[in-house]
């Protein structure tokens, strides 16, 4: 088990630049591991009641490429917040070369040469990419801002990089992995020693990841580090010295690449602490409530066709930007551009708002639980009235009584904690989405769409969710459709397992012969009809 | 429960305004407690009284309506003119209010559906309306109304004169419309998030719409009420008088960004800002010096509790790290 | 189809790229729209009245838009951060009354009114910033409070007096007068200072960071960039230059009382929204600006000249207004469009 770094061997702190002379003095022969680049020890993090993060001990040795993999919600981009700058953790520290460093925002950190690029960069479209690179730190003559050498400096830069961009272009011009170019031309504006590249590569194609590739190697061998975080198996193999396993917020194992094998890998990533047990089906499935053929909207999905049966979970899994909730957005009503039929109740219809398939009994639990599940300045009795204003009010005017009846009824049901008046920014991330739920129900819906329903909340309350979806179908008889990245989650819940991947239905599986690696192979084969969503955008 | 104690605060705080600009305006004349005089400077007040709570549903909302002032005096021109037609009063008032409402609704077809942004839409409106209102009056401006259009101005219910009687109609059926009815509900919802709104099923343009078309109905009603006092009709009437009925709005605790602010608020602002003139008009001070104190208190009443709370901040971050840590994270945006 | 390991070297070279950057042809273009909409105006003007196209009507034309123009430079100053400023007709007001009044009581200080107006607008922006930056008023309720505040003071102040012509320094009567090289001397001083703003904005860090954090508050965070103080900066820039159009706009008027410029304000914004200024921030010109306060005063001459009635100037005037924002919504969808149009990848297992 050879854990690539010795973290309990200790080392006298000196800088980054310290001389050479002064490392042999203080560190006598043993032959030790270098300094680690960054050194996480004992770092957790939590958000509420949610332990986001507990632990963590792991070091990035310098001019290592570190590969970072664990599931949705294991706490990556949580660790990459808190190693930027971005968050401040609850417990433990970060060592930078050996020195104990405390970033209170990202620019703090930059200045230490640690830089993260995520994949949705984040710049100023009206702007040049030039002035992109620079702002905050413009090259300036007498006051005044140097176009000339901010524009000749960003030209060498990127040259430096490999990338060809003309520096005066703006941003809103730039494709996602030039826009990456122009983040990682900013990081490189400063001593680079730790660079965190946030799965950069979801959003490229082949030929741009592979240019990225090229880069990253390039700057492994000019000393920098790499933290790298990706769920793509064959360009980990490909670049990583190391990875590094998270699971639930807890951190699994460190091991050289080579010490991993695929399914090791898979396996030490899924394994849960709990275990989430499939239900088997007592009653036979009822009439189909919602089926749904051909749907298209151009450039997002293709050729869509499914059905839900009364009394059935289906569950849809793929990667997120394959069109998933788009799909089930647009059921919704929130594009009538979308072509194709959609029968609720054996009847045909024309989804055109979202007011509309609600009064038709079917609802949509959207993903971004905060901007649009709930209204989180309002209170519970509030939120969960809003859908269900036709049914509470009588010639227009609101019963406060029935309201307070609804709310109430809903609270009891999903056992929501917190009072009724309580506004839902107060309430606990499980809670909130216990009340996104209570809204959707309080309709008294027909067809559910859950679109990520226990996203980054706790596992008990996501058993509890489970619970609630397992009764909703058996008893209610409700047709329900869970979008999920979580696959345990859907491998537990669902009767059935759709799989979308780049904006088409790949795969349909009956649970019986679903497992999280048939599941992962037909979401993430590429080929297909992988091309066309491309270049149709 | 502390926030909806904190909520009704600000009614209190008005009211209390109240009662001290009443008695400072009294120790500055005896004339100011006469009932008549009340009531008469209180009756000057209904025609931003009704724009201002047609405006109240819109700011609720999270948007705004720059253009009502012009839409009054094309109600007002127009009812002047149907007056002067021969047309008899509720025919007139009905197409009057018909042809202000469509004009509202066209701001918010533009708001609503083409999505453009409120301030610059009204601000275009508001000339464009305004042009209408001079077409329709022509440069004399129209007077010879008949007695049936102006007799509103010189009723009086009892000792009160009809026209305070209408505005506190107005103010209880903004205060049940926002309050008790699905349009209230849905115009909070939609000002808190309206992202959120519409996955709820909220018909979010709809009530946008209805919101704009409500607050040109009533800017066509001030019209009614403007023509009634002042027994003519120009197309420059309540030129300008837009920022002080947004004031009104804002003194009465609506957020400006939406989703807060009940009618009870709105009324008290009014009755505050109408004390504080009157009084200050006893005064002998000038119009325009007035503004101050109506400014002073906009921006103060704002400011001063968010002042309040940076420096609590600013004195929390010089406790122990533990707790720096906490709003550090409150700061930080999910 | 046309993708290959080679990744586009320049613009417009593969399709989706000729699609992203549509953006950044789409802001371009607003400007040029701006540029064309003007000269459409003079064109038809031209051929409708036929004294339209003189030299003293075109003189006539650029000395109405000086000072709107000003005005309007100061203001793309806040709208560029996404804010407004309300009270720029205030603060002109306060500025010529009390720089006049001030050196109409002391010659000796006659010379100083430029640095005089200078500090008031200052000092006045510098309380609108301090509202909307560090205690977070939204800008339009802010600056609707300090509109009636700076109106209010120099009521109070000029106490229902009038400061009179014979109260003006000679040379500030002189200069609302004077032609150079042809050219009233107001259309000169315009035109210093919109160019002197515009090179500030281009060329200053302060004005960098102005364009950067109205393109983008979020990213401006993640850059570093003090966002309080960006904001404040604008509001302080657009107060002198406000307190400096006060200053000519009371030199021309001569007997000046304390509703000078009231009103402004609509005009200064509407030429500003009409010159492609974002109303959502970020992106726009002081030269559009310019160009914009120019089409206000177009359209008033031409329509004078063509004997039209007051009405139809307010109505086209409120027109191009609403013509200028849904073209600006459509550009600032496409610059959003561009760069945020894909979901992000995530892991699933």
């Amino acid at each position: 088990m050879a854990e690539v770094v010795g973290d309990r061997v200790s080392f006298p702190r000196e800088r980054h630049e310290a001389p050479v002379s002064e490392q042999t003095v203080s560190i006598p022969e043993t032959r030790s591991p270098v300094i680690p680049r960054l050194q996480i020890q004992g770092v957790s993090k939590s958000f509420e009641a949610v332990h986001a993060l507990r632990g963590i001990d792991f070091s990035i040795a310098p001019g290592e490429i570190h590969a970072m993999v664990g599931e949705n919600g294991a706490g990556k981009s949580t660790l990459v917040g808190i190693i930027t700058g971005l968050l401040t953790p609850n417990t433990g520290q970060l060592l930078l070369d050996g020195e104990p460093v405390s970033f209170s925002s990202p620019l703090q950190a930059r200045h230490h040469g640690i830089a993260a690029v995520y994949q949705d960069p984040n710049l100023f479209p009206h702007l040049s990419i030039a002035e992109n690179i620079f702002t905050g730190q413009y090259p300036t003559r007498a006051g005044a801002l140097d176009s000339a050498t901010m524009r000749r400096r960003a030209q060498e830069l990127l040259a430096r990089l490999g990338f060809e961009l003309d520096v005066d272009a703006l941003v809103a011009g730039l494709t996602v992995a030039e826009a990456q170019y122009v983040e990682i031309a900013r990081a490189m504006s400063s001593d680079l020693r730790l660079l965190i590249l946030d799965e950069p590569t979801s959003a490229l194609t082949p030929g741009e990841a592979a240019k990225l590739y090229d880069l990253v190697a390039r700057l492994k061998s000019q000393g920098t580090s790499v933290l790298w975080i990706s769920h793509r198996m064959e360009e980990i193999r490909r670049l990583a010295d190391t990875i590094t396993v998270l699971r639930d917020g807890t951190h699994v194992r460190t091991a050289p690449v080579d010490e991993l094998d695929d399914a090791t890998m898979i396996k030490l990533m899924v394994g849960r602490s709990v275990a989430l047990e499939a239900v088997a089906r007592d009653r036979p499935l009822g009439p189909a409530r919602l089926s749904v053929s051909n749907l298209s909207l151009p450039g997002v999905f293709d050729g869509i066709s499914f059905n839900v049966h009364e009394g059935e979970i289906v569950g849809v899994a793929g990667l997120v930007g394959s069109g998933r909730s788009e799909v089930a957005q647009a059921i919704f009503g929130l594009s009538p551009r979308m072509t194709g039929t959609v029968l609720v109740d054996g009847k045909p219809v024309r989804p055109r708002s979202p007011g509309q398939m609600s009064e038709l009994g079917l609802v949509y639990l959207p993903e971004d639980r905060d901007a649009e599940g709930v209204i989180s300045s309002m209170t519970i009795t509030d939120n969960i009235a809003l859908p269900s204003l036709p049914r509470l009010s009588r010639f227009g005017f609101m019963s406060g009584r029935k309201e307070r009846e609804a709310a109430s009824e809903q609270q009891s049901a999903l056992s929501i904690k917190g009072r009724l008046k309580s506004f839902v920014s107060e309430l606990s991330g499980g809670n909130r989405q216990k009340v996104a739920l209570a809204r959707l129900l309080a309709t008294g819906p027909k067809v559910l769409l859950l679109d990520e329903p226990t996203h980054g909340i706790d596992v008990g309350t996501k058993a509890q969710v489970h619970d609630i979806m397992r009764k909703l179908a058996r008893e209610e008889r409700l047709a329900i459709l869970m979008i999920s990245s979580d696959l345990p989650e859907v491998l537990a819940v669902s009767d059935r397992v759709l799989v979308v991947s780049r904006g088409r239905l790949v795969d349909d599986i009956p649970i019986e012969d679903a497992s999280q690696e048939s599941i992962l192979a037909a979401a993430t084969r590429t080929g297909a009809g992988g091309a066309n969503k491309e270049d149709s955008k | 429960m502390k926030q909806f104690i904190r909520s009704y605060a600000w009614e209190g705080t008005l009211v209390v305004l109240i009662v001290l600009a009443a008695i400072w305006s009294s120790t500055l004349s005896p004339y100011f407690l006469n009932s008549v005089n009340l009531l008469n400077s209180a009756a000057f007040f209904v025609i931003f009284a009704l724009m201002a709570f047609g405006l109240f549903p819109i700011v609720v909302q999270g948007e705004i309506d720059i253009s009502l002032a012009s839409t009054l005096a094309v109600g007002a021109v127009l009812l002047a003119n149907l007056s002067v037609a021969g047309i008899p009063l509720v025919a007139g008032l009905l197409i009057t209010l018909l042809v202000c409402a469509l004009l509202g609704a066209i701001n918010g077809i533009l708001v609503a559906v083409a999505g453009l942004p409120s301030l610059a839409v009204t601000l275009g409106t508001l000339g464009a309306y305004r042009g209408i209102a001079y077409i329709l009056a022509g440069d004399a401006g129209i007077t010879g109304l008949t007695p049936e259009y102006t007799q509103l101005g010189s009723t009086w219910v009892g000792a009160v004169p009809a026209t305070v009687v209408l505005a506190l109609v107005v103010a209880a059926g903004f205060g049940v419309l926002m309050g008790f009815t699905r349009f209230g509900r849905a115009s909070y919802a939609i000002g808190n998030s309206a992202k959120a709104s519409r996955m709820g099923g909220i018909a979010v343009i709809r009530n946008r719409v209805i919101a704009y078309a409500l607050a040109g109905a009533m800017s066509g009603l001030a019209g009614l009420v403007w023509v009634s006092q002042y027994q003519s009709a120009r197309g420059d009437n309540a030129d300008g008088s837009i920022l002080f009925v947004i004031t009104a709005v804002v003194l009465g605790g609506v957020s400006i960004k939406g989703g807060s602010g009940r009618a009870l608020g709105v009324l008290l602002s009014l009755v505050l800002l109408g004390t504080l003139q009157t009084g200050m008009k006893l005064a002998n001070v000038p119009g325009t010096s007035q503004t101050l104190v109506v400014g002073l208190l906009l921006v103060a009443s704002i400011g001063l509790p968010r002042a309040y709370q940076l420096i609590r901040a600013r004195i929390a971050a010089h406790r122990p790290a533990h707790a720096r840590t906490a709003a550090l994270e409150d700061a930080t945006p999910a | 189809m046309t993708k290959t390991d080679a990744p586009p070297m320049t613009p417009g070279v593969t399709s989706r790229r000729g699609f992203a950057s549509s953006g950044a042809a789409a802001l371009r273009v607003r400007f040029l729209g701006v540029v064309v909409f003007l000269v459409l105006l003079i064109l038809v003007f031209s051929l409708l009245a036929p004294r339209f196209f003189t030299l003293d009507n075109g003189r006539s034309v650029l000395f109405t838009a000086a000072i709107l123009a000003i005005a309007a430079a100061g203001q793309t100053l806040v709208v560029l951060t996404g804010n407004l400023d309300l009270s720029v007709g205030s603060i002109m007001g306060v500025s010529a009354y009390v720089v006049f009044d001030i050196a109409g009581g002391a010659p000796a200080l006659q010379p100083l009114v430029v640095v005089l107006a200078i500090a008031i607008g200052a000092v006045l922006g510098f309380i609108n910033g301090f509202l909307v930056a560090v205690l977070e008023i939204p800008s339009i309720v802010a600056t609707l409070g300090t509109l009636s505040i700076y109106r209010g003071f120099v009521s109070v102040y000029a106490n229902a007096q009038e400061v009179t012509v014979g109260e003006l320094p000679r040379f500030m009567r002189d200069l609302a007068t004077a032609i150079w090289l042809g050219v009233p001397a107001y259309v000169w001083l315009a035109l210093v200072v919109v160019i002197l703003v515009a090179l500030a904005l281009r060329f200053l860090p302060w004005g960098r960071k102005i364009y950067a954090y109205g393109s983008n508050p979020k990213a401006a965070r993640f850059f570093g960039l003090n966002n309080a103080a960006i904001v404040l900066g604008a509001y302080v820039g657009a107060g002198i230059i406000a307190a400096l159009a006060g200053l000519l706009l009371g030199a021309q008027v001569g007997n000046i009382n304390s509703l000078l410029a009231s009103g402004i304000e609509l005009q200064v914004l509407a030429a500003v929204v009409i010159g492609g200024v974002s109303i959502w921030g970020g992106s726009g010109s002081v030269y559009g600006a310019a160009i914009g306060a120019i089409v206000l005063a177009t359209i008033n001459n031409g329509l004078v000249l063509l004997q039209v009635q007051e009405f139809y100037r307010l109505l086209i005037q409120g027109a191009a207004i609403i013509a200028a924002v849904a073209v600006d919504a459509v550009v600032q969808r496409r610059v959003l469009g561009a760069t945020s149009r894909r979901r992000v990848m995530e892991v699933t297992a």
